[in-house]
């Protein structure tokens, strides 16, 4: 178990920058989640920390020991792919033993270790089959517990859950928690799902054009985003983005709210407001999407019970004040500004 | 000065990191001895053989007298060359065409779902698979003139009047061994196209048939649009094949009657190794070579994938927008009223017995030949010379095996005497060969898929698939000439070393295919676990390519079995001829009662290619796909 410190970290393969000047601090023993959208670099930065791609300026620190020159054998990492990777012509029991055997540790060693590792994530009676008789779930557990059973500094995780079915995911992401809290282990873990970043990490590293966009605890990143990038692409459905003007006439900002903060109210009571046609009522279980065109745009809000609504109504929709947040519109970065409603006034209004 | 002090600001400015970007030395090692053996087995040689083609060489005073083009322009001014490269362009044709719609046709059929397919493909299977030395001997057997199986054929169904010397007419001659070219490489075209068309979305059909197409509108709409691409591959594929065809013109008409069949690649023989002109030979035979790079050429160019420059942005910036844009109205279109020519269960009823039809037809055409060979060969040698002649045998018996399986089999053929040994031969030589290049492919092969966007690896993988479409001729003939120098002649070494020509790109080729399909991430998982790159390949890697290292085996050691022209070069004395060869020599001594023995070597020697095509047909079908041409 280490603290890893990263500094300056670029990546280019051939001309296409990856990785531009990154810096992260992760602490010992914390989970953290490298969250972006495809292409935006997470899964190269984690095969640049296991080793398996060679960096081209900066360093990666281990407990303060530069580690950026040694290969993945030497780091003492381990990793859970997103296809498991498990080696098909071994049985489980192999599969899990196998980095110890490459540590030509003895058997007696080996056998009571993958006993643990197998035990840790119940898959005793799956021991001597081979991977290909396992389902998706089961080869999800082995794949773990190959990557648990060495002791590993660091476990990075690349999308692991992305190839279970919804129900089994939600189980998996629990227990993967559950084993993190109880084996103390760092964790790093790559997804492009934020809802998954948002329930198991200690914090998120939000990724865009191999940049991070910002690095905190979920409900940081959730309620104080750096910029609109992060804005939108935390919470579903989307947050609203308007093109908007403060008072006293300075242009070029945006205004976000989320939907579960936007209701529809009878008249304009303070807050943000806003007024459109709706457009369609999307059910939703305890709460109901209303999708209202105001202006050019369609805005998303939300109700708890539309009975009164229909398609075509004129309705009002608002916000609380501290519910509404600016972003620049040149930069995207957000702006910490109380919301006046006197002062403010919304383009699409 | 400046020069010191730039070196030292780069070393202090890039520290350590000067590993970026270099591959392994493990990238480099696993294709080094391939590509190492390949300069010197094949680079080297071929070398060789364009000096000769610039040298006069006199075969009994061994002087060589540099004439620079001069071979070139005396062949050019011969008309026996322009002749032989009609004859080849036409049997080229005639092959590839037939080939190509054959192939096709019967891919077409056994992609069709019925009892008994898997059986019938394997059935197709064995007129690719077995030796061209037994194909040439079945059809010239065939169509021999008095006693051949045509005629008797004839004879028995009392068209009698209708028999001939088949071969007697030089043009008939040359089609006639073109249908026999065709007969043996439609299989290779339908087994390329079927595996396209397993791979069609099944989706693609059931949309169209939604849509009202015909059986035949969706052939042409759909399947043949698909195929396109491998069509165009198999066709490249056969007509290198057909330029190459050798072995059955050797055992079937040597080039005759007169010169009817004498095709470049007979020409080039006849030059070289009856009149010894080595450096004239040399001159066609590389002429030879370029008429096959110039269709290799052709096959790089349409298998690289083609960019597509329509931009589709472009189309939509000129669209009006939406606000300004009149609204599309629906039309009216007329009720669906499907054609119909006659009542759909009569219909239905055709297409099975038409498909029957074309089962039994496929059938008939892979199999009937192969046994009536197997009935020959078990037929007393003095049925094949009745008068008139049947083709039902008066009785069955085991006489011609004894005679070639038993050491006094109650024979006095000298030749069928030698048949054991030389299927040991075949068999040992093939297995070492077999062992050798698999093992260099598989090493080669993981080098070539890893890295394969490299230009190092991509322009030294196109070098070796450049000398599979060098004729085997053009390399035997230097073969020939530094084995005699180095004593290599007529050893199993020397065999081994010219197999490997062929088999060592196989090889390489077929692994890369199998290492391709292996997951990335399975390796780095390797590397995580702790593996160094060896260990990673030895315990994860060659497990798990396993299949594949099979396949090649079994497909190289066809190849190999196969092989005729360079096993009938470079050896002379039984102890290192190889069943090919024994047969063929046969032909040499054409006394009767040898014709017994003569069959029974023939049926013994495709019982390998059978075999793995019944019960291995799926790796033979890997190493068809993996372009694997027949050299």
């Amino acid at each position: 178990m280490v603290s890893i410190k990263i500094a300056g970290l670029n990546k280019r393969f051939g001309d296409a920058a990856i990785l531009k000047g990154l810096d992260l601090s992760i602490s010992d023993g914390e989970f953290i989640s490298f969250l972006g959208p495809s292409g935006c670099g997470k899964s190269t930065l984690l095969f640049c920390i296991a080793g398996l791609e060679e960096i081209n300026e900066g360093s990666i620190r281990f407990d303060n020991r530069e580690i950026s020159d040694l290969g993945p054998r030497e780091r003492n990492i381990a990793l859970v792919f997103q296809d498991y990777a498990l080696y098909p012509h071994m049985t489980v029991r192999d599969n899990i033993a196998f980095p110890l055997r490459q540590q030509k540790l003895d058997d007696e060693t080996v056998s009571r270790q993958v006993a643990w590792a197998a035990d840790v994530l119940g898959i005793e009676p799956l021991l001597d089959r081979l991977p290909a008789a396992l389902s998706g779930g089961q080869r999800q557990r082995v794949a773990v517990g190959r990557a648990i059973v060495r002791n590993p500094s660091v476990l990075l995780m690349d999308e692991p859950l992305s190839n279970l079915d919804a129900a089994l995911r939600v189980r998996m992401r629990t227990e993967i928690r559950r084993l993190q809290k109880e084996l103390g282990i760092t964790v790093i873990f790559v997804t492009h799902d934020q809802e998954e970043a948002m329930v198991l990490s200690d914090r998120i590293a939000v990724m865009k054009d191999g940049v991070i966009q910002q690095f905190a605890a979920p409900m940081e990143v959730y309620s104080r985003p750096a910029n609109q990038f992060v804005a939108g692409f935390i919470g579903s459905p989307q947050m609203n983005f308007l093109p908007a003007e403060l008072c006293g006439g300075s242009t070029g900002h945006i205004v976000g709210v989320r939907p579960h903060d936007l209701k529809p109210v009878a008249k304009a009571n303070g807050g943000l407001t806003l007024s459109g046609e709706l457009v369609l009522i999307e059910p939703a279980g305890p709460f109901q999407f209303l999708d209202v065109s105001v202006g050019e745009q369609v805005i998303r809000a939300t109700c708890s019970d539309a009975s009164g609504l229909s398609p075509g109504d004129r309705i009002i929709l608002s916000a609380n004040a501290d519910a509404v947040r600016y972003f620049a519109a040149d930069s995207g970065n957000r702006i910490t500004q109380q919301f006046r409603e006197t002062e403010s006034r919304i383009h699409a209004i | 000065m400046t020069i010191t002090a730039e070196t030292q600001a780069i070393e202090t400015g890039a520290p350590e990191r000067r590993r970026i970007g270099r591959l392994p030395a493990f990238a480099y090692l696993t294709v080094a001895p391939t590509l190492i053996l390949m300069v010197l087995i094949v680079g080297l040689p071929l070398l060789y053989s364009l000096y000769l083609s610039f040298n006069s060489t006199n075969p009994i005073t061994k002087r060589w007298i540099f004439v620079g083009l001069a071979n070139y322009t005396r062949v050019f001014q011969n008309m026996d060359f322009w002749n032989s490269l009609g004859r080849t362009l036409y049997f080229s044709a005639i092959a590839v065409v037939g080939t190509t719609v054959l192939g096709t046709l019967i891919a077409l059929v056994l992609n069709q779902r019925f009892a008994g397919r898997g059986f019938l493909r394997s059935v197709v299977l064995v007129p690719w698979a077995m030796a061209p030395v037994s194909i040439g001997v079945l059809w010239s057997f065939v169509y021999a003139g008095n006693f051949g199986l045509l005629n008797g054929f004839l004879h028995d169904i009392g068209l009698g009047s209708l028999a001939k010397a088949w071969f007697g007419d030089g043009f008939r001659a040359l089609n006639l061994v073109a249908l026999t070219q065709v007969w043996n490489q439609a299989p290779l075209t339908t087994l390329m196209l079927l595996s396209a068309l397993q791979s069609m979305p099944a989706n693609l059909h059931r949309a169209a048939i939604l849509d009202g197409a015909g059986a035949v509108k969706r052939f042409f709409s759909i399947t043949l649009p698909w195929l396109k691409p491998t069509l165009l591959f198999s066709t490249i594929i056969a007509t290198i094949n057909a330029f190459m065809t050798f072995d059955i013109i050797w055992i079937m008409t040597r080039g005759g009657p007169g010169s009817a069949t004498t095709t470049l690649s007979w020409l080039g023989y006849l030059q070289s190794f009856q009149f010894l002109k080595f450096g004239e030979g040399a001159a066609i035979l590389y002429v030879l070579t370029i008429l096959s790079l110039a269709f290799a050429i052709l096959y790089f160019f349409v298998l690289s994938p083609r960019r597509t420059k329509a931009s589709p942005n472009a189309a939509l910036s000129e669209a009006p927008l939406a606000g300004t844009r009149p609204r599309p109205t629906m039309v009216v279109i007329p009720a669906w009223k499907p054609k119909r020519l006659m009542h759909p269960a009569t219909a239905k009823s055709i297409r099975k017995l038409m498909f029957w039809l074309a089962v039994a037809a496929i059938f008939i055409w892979s199999f009937l030949p192969v046994a009536a060979l197997i009935f020959i060969s078990l037929s007393p040698a003095t049925d094949l010379i009745r008068t008139p002649p049947s083709i039902f045998p008066s009785t069955l018996t085991f006489d011609n095996y004894r005679s070639v399986l038993m050491a006094d089999g109650g024979t006095t053929s000298v030749q069928a005497a030698r048949v054991p040994l030389s299927l040991l031969n075949s068999f040992g030589i093939g297995v070492v060969v077999s062992v050798i290049n698999v093992a260099l492919g598989t090493f080669a092969g993981y080098g070539f898929a890893r890295y394969a966007g490299r230009r190092f690896f991509a322009v030294s993988l196109w070098a070796l698939l450049l000398t599979r479409m060098v004729p085997a001729l053009t390399l035997v003939l230097p073969f020939f000439v530094i084995f005699r120098s180095l004593g290599l002649i007529d050893t199993h070494l020397g065999l081994v070393i010219a197999y490997s020509t062929v088999l060592m790109p196989l090889a390489a080729w077929m692994m890369k295919t199998s290492f391709e399909n292996v997951p990335l991430s399975l390796e780095r998982a390797a590397q995580i676990d702790g593996c160094s790159r060896w260990t990673m390949f030895r315990k994860v890697l060659v497990p798990v390519v396993r299949p594949g290292i099979i396949a090649a085996l079994i497909f190289c050691f066809l190849v190999s079995w196969n092989e005729f022209l360079f096993a009938m070069i470079l050896t002379s004395t039984p102890k290192t001829q190889t069943i090919p060869v024994i047969i063929a020599g046969f032909l040499n001594q054409a006394r009767f009662y040898e014709y017994g023995p003569l069959f029974a070597a023939s049926v013994l020697a495709i019982l390998p290619p059978v075999a793995v095509a019944f019960f291995f047909q799926r790796y033979l079908v890997q190493g068809a796909l993996s372009g694997a041409v027949k050299g």
